[in-house]
């Protein structure tokens, strides 16, 4: 494997030193000339609007290099299996997969490594905020590019704040306060739909780990040891199950609830706050699907706890496969694909050869700062970078699939009432095991 | 043809395709549990470790034996309750006539509903703002009004196994009703004629001709409900916690969400122990057959 | 006294029904009423609404495409059904009739293969299928399906076959009929309850059946279960489609049944009449 890697790197720079003597006329850093042309790429990805978008314009890529990209639909629900399967199969089935960045470590093994693509071609991965670029890499080797980025922001009811003279929440207090207010003023809505259930996708801790980070304590130490239930952690942990178990400003139904029940709670009005992914304004503000109109809807970055605010972050990055036999045509595609100009007109362009479009991720610095792209989406990208400022992904080891789900699941029975110090302790004991089965110590 | 002969013949196609396609999948896995694969390291299964996957599971692995447990309790329950209830429905609607007619071609409906979708649907009608169960049952009993079903370990459990019933049992009442027709009525007339009544008929006249039927549905049923993955998966996720993970349902994610289809390979073949054995008790109850050739 | 007897009887039995019909139906009317529900309705516990048909405009457009797989869903299920009930039933009469030698041993096995969960056994598969050529194909899926129901349609015609007294065939046999005869004139027509009741099961096993879809087909020979699968979207699951394709699939369904229901209540009368 490594030889084959090696060989396959070696080739590609070598034509690439041959390419940079022609002049550059084609941007984004693509070879000149269609050296690749009648390459058909076999691409894996998700349903999204910001991809079908992409998709659709693909025809500008076909113009230039003459390499025909054909998309195959995948159902997220599936879409592990399937990445896995690809490796399994190590063919070349396809050339280039899309996965979210949890996977990205357990597959990394038969992904190409971009390091050197991206000295030789000049492009930095410093174009994308630390933690989306950290997404996308795995032992210090960058594997893809995060083309579907999310920050996490804090949705508010405006109206509703307006009405009881509330400020937008700075810190996780002025939350509890809100909410209280909110209880006390009667309203037939609850203060603050979370996300307790372990679904599968430990989306329930997407917040935990905020409140984890910002107090100073970390999932695991150096040597992968699992430090959750350090002192601070727990005392975080419980802050943040606390929100429903001692201050009550959650949606009773938050035990239960993962990500989507919680935003459709926030859309039919029967929750006031909601800290969620940035995309999920869209359908807060679409009348097909929300009750509630744009005024109603507003945002600030996510609030800080003990002083800090940390962020979670997460991505759905592609790669290019090993097994690929065009891993020089896939490297072109990878280039056009995430370059800049072509987010920002996907987050700006409402529609695409006459389908409608409506997406607002970008993942690139300057389109986060980008004038324009805020003005076609409410400034929500400025919130977005406020929250990426001091952001960070989940652990990036092979196991933590699994060490994850045992968190999710500690963190719905604490939800429900269990003790929060030993439910963590437990967790920890049995991540210890298991890392410890796999070789880690 | 002799008949000595014919039988193996009309035996053997259906064999044959069984045998080319599903045994060499059960003999592979049962190597594969006795090796380590790990698909987040490699894509080609790994060298022999013996039963060390097997020993994991009995005794390192709580989740295993919490497994086990959840699989247990569901499975005696939804089998239980689908042969009652189905036997029940069964009883109802064999007469003829228009209404029973009519109901009997909706029987189908649940069990094409996939298990994945029951999932899905039971989870929604049980959620807190707009679920309809949430809201019935909170109507019929207040106490339940707040109640967070799926957050509560017992109720999820509760809710998980109303899904699964719900999808099976119409089902098999399709299977009974075929079931009560090779029921013999000179045999209930003189039951009758004995002087027993209609429920004392039923239960030792009718069910002992229908049990090779009702044998059929338990070891059915037992089998589906010890793989249940789906309804499970969609519905709670083996939540909350790990309260209504399955076996089936720990099977699937240590192979594919924790890339370890070894160790998924010996669960899964741990699973196949006591459906051997129900298989196989079963096996001798019905081939006992005083007449055959 | 006995008819007044008889008519409460009824009347309880009606009531039963009708609740029985109820606990059955209002699941499913309810997923079927957010199939013409805007989104924003869907979420909702309504029981009037402006209804829509463009859920099910949608879920005809790239990328769902849902006709596509619920032809490819047809095709492979049918198959299925029309090679497994044929050499099922007449497995289904060797055993019961027959005394074989490792009888139990065969019997076993073939409902053994069905123990194992798919997901331990779908990966050698799909290296075996891709070996094969057979990934992304009906046939491949048809393989499968034939060996996911096969185990379940012996065992269960057998079930049937096993309550039909013998004293018909040994007539038959007395007047010269041979055994194919038998199977078709009078063991079928008294079976067939069973058989169709087993054609119905292996039926919906190899329509729902959805990891091996998932893992073997990538474009042409995707199914309904897949195609599903892609209205579970990174924002959840996308309910109002999923309930308008739930319709799609349930509506032949329903018909399915009606037109076998002239059969199955043909056996179920002539059993009686023994």
């Amino acid at each position: 494997m490594n030889q084959f890697r090696t060989t396959m790197l070696a080739s590609v720079l070598a034509t690439g030193m041959a390419g940079t003597v022609w002049a550059q006329d084609l941007p984004y850093g693509l070879k000149p000339g269609k050296p690749y042309e009648g390459t058909e790429l076999n691409v894996m990805a998700v349903v999204t609007p910001q991809f079908t978008g992409l998709a659709l314009r693909d025809n500008e890529f076909e113009e230039m290099t003459g390499i025909i990209v054909n998309w195959t639909e995948i159902p997220f629900v599936g879409l592990q299996e399937k990445v896995s399967s690809v490796g399994v199969a190590a063919d070349g089935s396809f050339d280039v997969v899309n996965y979210l960045d949890t996977w990205g470590p357990p597959n990394a093994h038969w992904f190409v490594p971009l390091d050197e693509l991206l000295a030789r071609d000049g492009i930095s991965m410093e174009r994308y905020p630390p933690a989306f670029a950290k997404s996308a890499m795995y032992e210090d080797t960058v594997i893809g590019f995060p083309l579907r980025a999310h920050a996490q922001l804090f949705f508010y009811r405006a109206d509703i704040f307006e009405e009881l003279g509330l400020e937008p929440p700075e810190t996780w207090d002025d939350v509890i306060a809100a909410g209280k207010a909110i209880r006390e003023s009667g309203k037939e809505i609850d203060p603050l739909a979370l996300y307790f259930h372990n679904d599968g996708n430990r989306q329930n801790l997407f917040v935990w780990l905020d409140f984890l980070w910002a107090a100073g304590a970390d999932v695991f130490d150096e040597s992968f040891k699992p430090v959750w239930n350090s002192p601070e952690g727990i005392q975080a942990t419980k802050d943040y199950i606390g929100l429903h178990t001692e201050h009550k400003i959650t949606h009773p139904g938050s035990i239960q609830f993962v990500e989507q029940d919680a935003r459709i709670s926030f859309q039919q009005g029967n929750a006031a706050m909601i800290p969620v992914w940035w995309w999920a304004y869209s359908p807060m503000t679409n009348p097909e699907q929300s009750v509630l109109t744009e005024d109603q809807v507003a945002f600030t970055a996510m609030p800080s706890y003990q002083g800090n605010t940390v962020s979670y972050a997460i991505s759905m990055p592609y790669s290019i496969s090993q097994y690929s036999e065009n891993q020089e045509a896939a490297w072109e595609f990878m280039k056009w694909l995430s370059n800049p100009d072509l987010e920002k007109r996907n987050a700006i362009e409402r529609e695409v050869q006459g389908t409608p479009i409506v997406n607002n991720v970008v993942a690139h610095i300057e389109n986060l700062e980008d004038p324009e792209v805020n003005a076609a989406n409410d400034d929500i990208q400025l919130a977005a970078w406020e929250s990426l400022q001091n952001s960070d992904i989940m652990p990036q080891i092979p196991e933590w699939p699994e060490i994850g789900d045992l968190l999710s699941a500690a963190i719905t029975e604490a939800a429900a009432g269990g003790d929060v110090e030993q439910l963590m302790n437990d967790a920890a004991e049995r991540a210890d095991s298991i890392l410890r089965r796999a070789g880690y110590y | 043809m002799s008949d000595r002969w014919l039988k193996y013949w009309l035996v053997l196609p259906a064999v044959v395709v069984v045998l080319a396609t599903a045994v060499w999948p059960l003999v592979y896995s049962a190597i594969l549990s006795l090796r380590t694969w790990k698909l987040s390291r490699s894509n080609i299964p790994g060298p022999f470790i013996g039963f060390e996957n097997y020993g994991w599971a009995l005794f390192e692995d709580p989740n295993f034996l919490n497994a086990v447990w959840v699989t247990s309790v569901f499975t005696f329950f939804t089998v239980a309750l689908t042969i009652l209830f189905a036997l029940g429905v069964a009883v109802l609607l064999a007469p003829g006539g228009r209404l029973r007619l009519t109901v009997r071609t909706l029987l189908i409906l649940p069990f094409a509903m996939s298990p994945a979708l029951i999932g899905v649907s039971w989870r929604f009608m049980f959620n807190p703002d707009f679920g309809l169960f949430q809201a019935f049952f909170g109507a019929i009993f207040p106490p339940l009004a707040d109640v967070q079903w799926l957050a509560d370990p017992n109720l999820a459990m509760v809710v998980v196994i109303m899904a699964d019933v719900w999808g099976w049992t119409p089902f098999i009442t399709l299977m009974f009703i075929g079931g009560l027709a090779s029921v013999s009525n000179e045999t209930i007339e003189a039951a009758h004629l004995d002087g027993a009544g209609s429920w004392s008929a039923f239960l030792h006249v009718v069910l002992p001709q229908m049990r090779l039927v009702i044998g059929v549905a338990v070891v059915l049923k037992a089998i589906f409900s010890l793989k249940t993955f789906d309804t499970v998966y969609m519905l709670t996720n083996g939540g909350p916690g790990t309260a209504t993970q399955t076996l089936a349902h720990y099977v699937y994610f240590s192979g594919f969400k924790y890339y370890d289809m070894g160790y998924a390979s010996s669960v899964a073949w741990l699973m196949v122990l006591p459906m051997l054995v129900l298989t196989w008790l079963y096996t001798r109850f019905v081939f006992r057959r005083p007449d055959a050739v | 006294m006995v008819r007044a007897h008889a008519v409460r009887n009824e009347a309880i039995q009606i009531v039963l029904i009708l609740f029985v019909l109820a606990v059955m139906m209002v699941p499913i009317f309810w997923m079927a009423s957010a199939a013409f529900k805007e989104v924003v309705d869907v979420f909702q516990l309504k029981l009037w609404f402006d209804p829509t048909f463009r859920n099910f405009v949608e879920i005809t457009k790239p990328p769902y495409l849902i006709q596509e797989k619920f032809l490819n869903s047809t095709i492979i299920a049918g198959a299925t059904v029309a090679v497994a009930i044929p050499l099922s039933t007449l497995a289904a009469y060797g055993f019961s009739r027959f005394r074989l030698t490792g009888e139990k041993v065969m019997f076993v096995t073939i409902l053994a293969t069905q123990f194992l969960p798919a997901v331990v056994i779908v990966l050698p598969f799909f290296i075996l299928f891709r070996d094969l050529g057979l990934l992304d194909t009906r046939l491949g899926l048809i393989i499968i399906d034939l060996a996911l129901v096969m185990p379940f349609g012996i065992w269960m015609i057998k079930g049937f076959i096993d309550g039909i007294p013998l004293e018909i065939e040994e007539a038959a046999l007395i007047d010269g009929a041979t055994r194919l005869q038998i199977i078709g004139r009078v063991i079928l027509p008294l079976a067939a309850p069973g058989i169709i009741t087993a054609a119905i099961f292996c039926f919906i096993i190899a329509w729902n059946e959805f990891l091996f879809a998932l893992i073997l087909t990538t474009n042409k020979a995707v199914t309904l279960p897949v195609g599903l699968a892609l209205f579970k979207a990174e924002e959840g699951e996308l309910w109002h489609y999923i309930a308008a394709a739930g319709i799609i699939i349930m509506v032949p369904m329903w018909v399915l049944a009606l037109l076998i229901q002239k059969h199955f209540v043909k056996g179920l009368t002539m059993g009686a009449v023994k």
